[in-house]
């Protein structure tokens, strides 16, 4: 067999030499044996090119726009969750702030806040001074800072790992 | 479609037009379910398939940049896609062809198969079987290059295999589905 397999189809996916293709050519129609085997290629070809079998169901399109738009809403839920641990995270700070704390001296100093002087602005802002400097501050600060720190990392994870997955716009009508 | 048209649909999309995301699905729904449909057997699964490799299109497509076709990137995620579901399932995906076996023992049910043929309709029923049964990899190769009418580079970009391996697996392919076709019919049936 002068043609290998390799040649035959080759000549079927017009990926030779045009000389070559020419004398393949010319040869097919002098050899029947050839012509046999070409013949059985073509009819395999055929059948490969065959699209029957892969059709999808007519409302497809509609179902991933729905599937899509459903995404696009656990996108937004997951936003807002992710501000609810925020606020969580943030209250939570305060409220541990306030129990290390010794608010014994606040509440003493806001006595100050007598009838008489409630209306006197000027005297709450003297007294201000006084009730921030009787707070005891050395055991509170980790930990408003920590709440910050973990407001900022959850920031940035936001901004470069959640955010871009959901970077496409919204759908609008 | 050309390479200016998809740049614009890519970028209606990505600037929120639903109606640009419709036409998007449209253009590539045909490739994406060559692929889905080869690649996976079961036929509940296919369509799931299908629309999930659309929405990971939707959500990832701010992420293309140009350097490809868009049907060559779509291809791939449905390509990559099928390729993790199979992998769940336990379906090998790096057997190789079997011998191109012609002897007795394949041809025992030739007289089956010819009264198969008049059931089945036509020789396409036949090869459609046949690629059913190959490795994954031949048959995925077989369906971009004939029905999608992708280059050797095209496909190796999908597949991930270089593209003297795209061209010798898809000959091999052929050979060894021409072989099952010879030792079923005469050559005169073939002639159609």
């Amino acid at each position: 067999m002068k043609y290998s397999d390799q040649k035959i189809q080759d000549f079927l996916d017009n990926n030779m030499p045009a000389d070559l293709y020419r004398q393949f050519k010319e040869e097919l129609h002098s050899d029947p044996v050839l012509k046999s085997r070409v013949q059985v290629y073509k009819q395999l070809y055929s059948a490969l090119n065959d699209r029957k079998g892969f059709e999808l169901d007519p409302k497809f399109t509609s179902r991933v726009m729905k599937k899509a738009q459903i995404e696009e809403l656990g996108a937004l839920h997951f936003k807002l969750w992710h501000i609810f641990i925020a606020m969580f995270i943030f209250i939570a700070c305060i409220n541990l702030s306030l129990y290390y704390v010794d608010t014994k001296t606040l509440v003493e100093d806001l006595k100050f806040s007598t009838p008489a002087n409630d209306n006197s602005i000027p005297a709450l802002i003297k007294n201000l001074n006084s009730l921030l400097g009787n707070i005891d501050f050395n055991l509170a600060l980790p930990i408003p800072v920590a709440g910050i720190i973990i407001l900022i990392i959850l920031g940035l994870l936001d901004r470069f790992i959640f955010y871009p997955r959901y970077k496409a716009a919204s759908f609008y009508r | 479609m050309n390479d200016n048209d998809s740049r614009q649909l890519v970028e209606k999309v990505l600037a929120g037009n639903s109606r640009a995301f419709q036409t998007f699905v449209n253009e590539y729904k045909n490739l994406v379910a060559h692929i889905v449909y080869r690649m996976v057997n079961i036929l509940e699964d296919r369509e799931d398939l299908c629309q999930d490799i659309f929405v990971k299109a939707y959500q990832n497509l701010f992420q293309f940049k140009f350097e490809s076709k868009v049907s060559t990137w779509i291809a791939r995620i449905a390509y990559n896609t099928c390729i993790n579901y199979l992998e769940k399932k336990k379906v090998p995906l790096y057997d190789d062809l079997a011998p191109e076996d012609t002897s007795l023992d394949s041809l025992a049910g030739i007289n089956e198969l010819q009264d198969d043929l008049y059931e089945a309709e036509n020789i396409n029923n036949i090869v459609r079987k046949e690629i059913a049964e190959m490795p994954v990899k031949f048959r995925t190769i077989l369906t971009l290059y004939h029905l999608d009418e992708m280059t050797y580079a095209e496909i190796g970009s999908i597949t991930g295999l270089p593209e003297g391996t795209v061209k010798n697996y898809l000959f091999r392919a052929r050979r060894f589905l021409k072989a099952k076709l010879t030792a079923r019919y005469q050559p005169e049936e073939l002639y159609q």
